[in-house]
């Protein structure tokens, strides 16, 4: 790089200087769009927003599992919530036990909140998140997991 | 002095600025000037507005500017329409410009867009990320967007259109009726019944515009027009067609090319299926018959006319025999008609309506019989014919007055082909000879032996029945001019 040292002609070093730096910025601006490419805008799989119906259909106090999404609906006095039926250990769909919820593959155990009482499980089961759509549906969003506990009015 | 490398620092600063130009403006297309980003921000702005309660509120701050698409693998579809049609199935946009409009009517309550997806109904490019793509006119993409009255066509791929209400599906139901009523059957094949003459329609709505001949056209290309088009002048679109002009109206072309877009074999899975589409399949595996008068109206009528006069066809270039007729129907008998309809007149128009070939059932076929020998009148017990004809006089008297229409041969002209194999097997003698003497009412078939002014005798008739007995051998052995100047001698039955 003996031509950019001691600056002999200003002009001469400026041209080596910008072209140089345009040449970076070039390099950074096509870096910085192939880095996006590993983080797609959609995947490609089927949704996960299950629509269930009009929240009159299910009467504070009740349960309603829904086996097609693999979660269970409740709602109680406080609102409604939704916790996935998917087991967190290896994916197997969980059934309602007597005290919670218990896996048929390799005997996890869940209580009526999702909390791990027994077995391999690594984790609680999520709690989902509920919203309505624009028609008052109710929405379960499988893919957004919310803290144990949250409530959704109605 | 100048130094060398000069020129090389000028080239890589100009092609690194244009490289960095192009990148930003890249950048800028894809991430702000997006069609569909700006239709977010619009739909956001709606939201806004519309936020007068909790709700609304809720919405609204759920709402993201991202892609959105309903992918539905039972479909195998990806639907990314969602992504400008934000507003599909939120009531409260009914009257907000398109595209972040209500759906129209209650069809999303019961096909959620979740488990529906969009491209099953309405066709065009799911994953498109704009409009033009997503209509998807050009030559690249099979099922371009339907209009929007044509989208009912495709109800069916998971109903029975018999079963929908008819206000829902108003084209469809008429395009129904029509192709019942306008005999379309008679040429056309549906599910395994109809004629020959023309193409079987089972997937015709599954043709792409590569499928049809669209040089008469004027583009867009789409295959609705080229429907729409051929019903109105079939030969105007199709150069060699042999269709005959349906004469519909712009509204019933518009109704059968609906009824013809939805004829289409789409395999979905059976979950997706309605119950009256579960049994449709059955009843099509398990018909009922239908009666005489039908089956005639259907099957026969678009050649046949009423069938109680001969017809001059223009595009088959013959006189159409006249079925109900009272001179055929009340001398031909039950089998004759029988053989004549199970096997047609092959190298004729008329195809074979047997169970393996036009498929009407064994029922229907007895009943277009009776239906046809509705007209019969009782006629007087024949007087037998015992003379003994012979061939070689019936020729000349064949040639003089019956080769004119019925052909050399009687390879058929503008009259009925005798020398027809079927017609050989199937006719009796009784049925020929009373043929002869009476001709046939309201065809150009005239009576031979009228009482007042006879032109052939009976020993006449008798030569020209035997000459008309060698007809179905000469044809076996491709007969040729020779043979008719040099008849077999022999033969001739009573």
């Amino acid at each position: 790089m003996s031509r950019l040292d001691p600056p002999r002609i200003n002009r001469r070093s400026f041209l080596s200087l910008a072209s140089l730096g345009s040449f970076f910025a070039a390099l950074g601006t096509a870096a910085a769009g192939m880095l996006r490419l590993p983080n797609p805008a959609v995947l490609p799989g089927p949704v996960r927003r299950f629509k269930l119906g009009s929240p009159e259909q299910f009467s504070p106090g009740s349960e309603t599992a829904f086996a097609e999404q693999n979660l269970v609906l409740f709602r109680d006095d406080e609102g409604f919530y939704a916790i996935s039926s998917t087991c967190t250990h290896l994916g197997c769909a969980v059934s309602r036990s007597k005290d919670g919820f218990a896996c048929p593959c390799h005997g996890s155990r869940f209580d009526s909140k999702g909390s791990v009482i027994g077995g391999p499980a690594p984790r609680p089961l999520p709690w989902l998140e509920v919203s309505r759509a624009a028609n008052g549906d109710l929405v379960v969003n499988a893919d957004n997991e919310v803290p144990e506990g949250t409530r959704y009015r109605v | 002095m100048k130094d060398p490398s000069r020129i090389y620092r000028w080239l890589l600063l100009v092609a690194s600025l244009v490289t960095v130009g192009y990148l930003v403006g890249a950048a800028v297309h894809e991430n702000y000037l997006a069609q569909w980003k700006t239709v977010q921000r619009e739909y956001r702005n709606i939201l806004r507005q519309k936020a007068t309660d909790d709700r609304g509120r809720e919405l609204l701050a759920k709402f993201r500017i991202e892609m959105k698409q309903a992918s539905i693998p039972a479909l195998g579809t990806v639907d990314r329409c969602v992504t400008c049609h934000n507003g599909i199935d939120d009531p409260r946009m009914a009257d907000v410009e398109q595209p972040h409009r209500t759906h129209p009517g209650h069809i999303l309550d019961k096909h959620p867009v979740d488990r529906f997806g969009c491209t099953v109904c309405h066709h065009g490019q799911g994953a498109a990320m704009t409009f033009r793509e997503a209509k998807a006119d050009d030559v690249f993409w099979d099922y371009p967007l339907l209009p929007p009255e044509m989208t009912e066509a495709t109800c069916v791929t998971c109903h029975d259109a018999g079963k929908l209400p008819p206000e829902q599906i108003p084209l469809l139901t008429t395009g129904m009726k029509l192709y019942q009523e306008k005999g379309c059957g008679s040429c056309h094949k549906l599910g395994g019944r109809g004629g020959a003459l023309g193409p079987a329609l089972d997937n015709e709505g599954s043709k792409t515009k590569h499928q049809l001949i669209m040089t008469n056209l004027k583009p867009p290309h789409t295959t609705w027009d080229w429907q729409l088009a051929h019903f109105r002048d079939p030969g105007g679109v199709v150069p060699d067609s042999q269709m005959h002009n349906p004469t519909v109206t712009q509204r019933e072309a518009l109704a059968l090319t609906v009824y013809m877009l939805s004829q289409w074999k789409r395999d979905v899975p059976e979950s997706y299926l309605a119950p009256d589409k579960i049994d449709q399949k059955y009843h099509a595996l398990h018909p009922t018959p239908l009666t005489g008068e039908q089956v005639y109206q259907q099957y026969c009528a678009a050649c046949h006319g009423n069938g109680t006069y001969s017809r001059w066809d223009k595009k088959f270039n013959r006189f159409v025999p006249a079925i109900r007729g009272v001179s055929l129907t009340s001398t031909a008998s039950r089998e004759y008609l029988q053989a004549n309809i199970e096997q047609g007149r092959p190298g004729t128009q008329m195809p074979g309506w047997g169970p393996h070939a036009g498929g009407l059932l064994p029922e229907e076929i007895t009943a277009v019989i009776e239906y046809l020998r509705s007209s019969a009148a009782a006629v007087p017990a024949m007087t037998a014919l015992t003379l003994r004809g012979d061939a070689s006089n019936g020729l000349p008297l064949f040639l003089r007055n019956c080769a004119g229409c019925h052909g050399m041969n009687g390879r058929g002209g503008v009259a009925p082909e005798i020398g027809n194999p079927v017609f050989q097997r199937a006719a009796t003698d009784e049925f020929i000879i009373r043929t002869i003497r009476n001709g046939r009412v309201a065809t150009a078939m005239p009576a031979f032996q009228r009482p007042e002014a006879p032109t052939f005798g009976d020993q006449d008739i008798a030569d020209v029945l035997a000459y008309l007995r060698t007809l179905g051998e000469q044809r076996g052995q491709k007969a040729t001019a020779q043979n008719v100047t040099s008849p077999v001698s022999s033969g001739g039955r009573p």
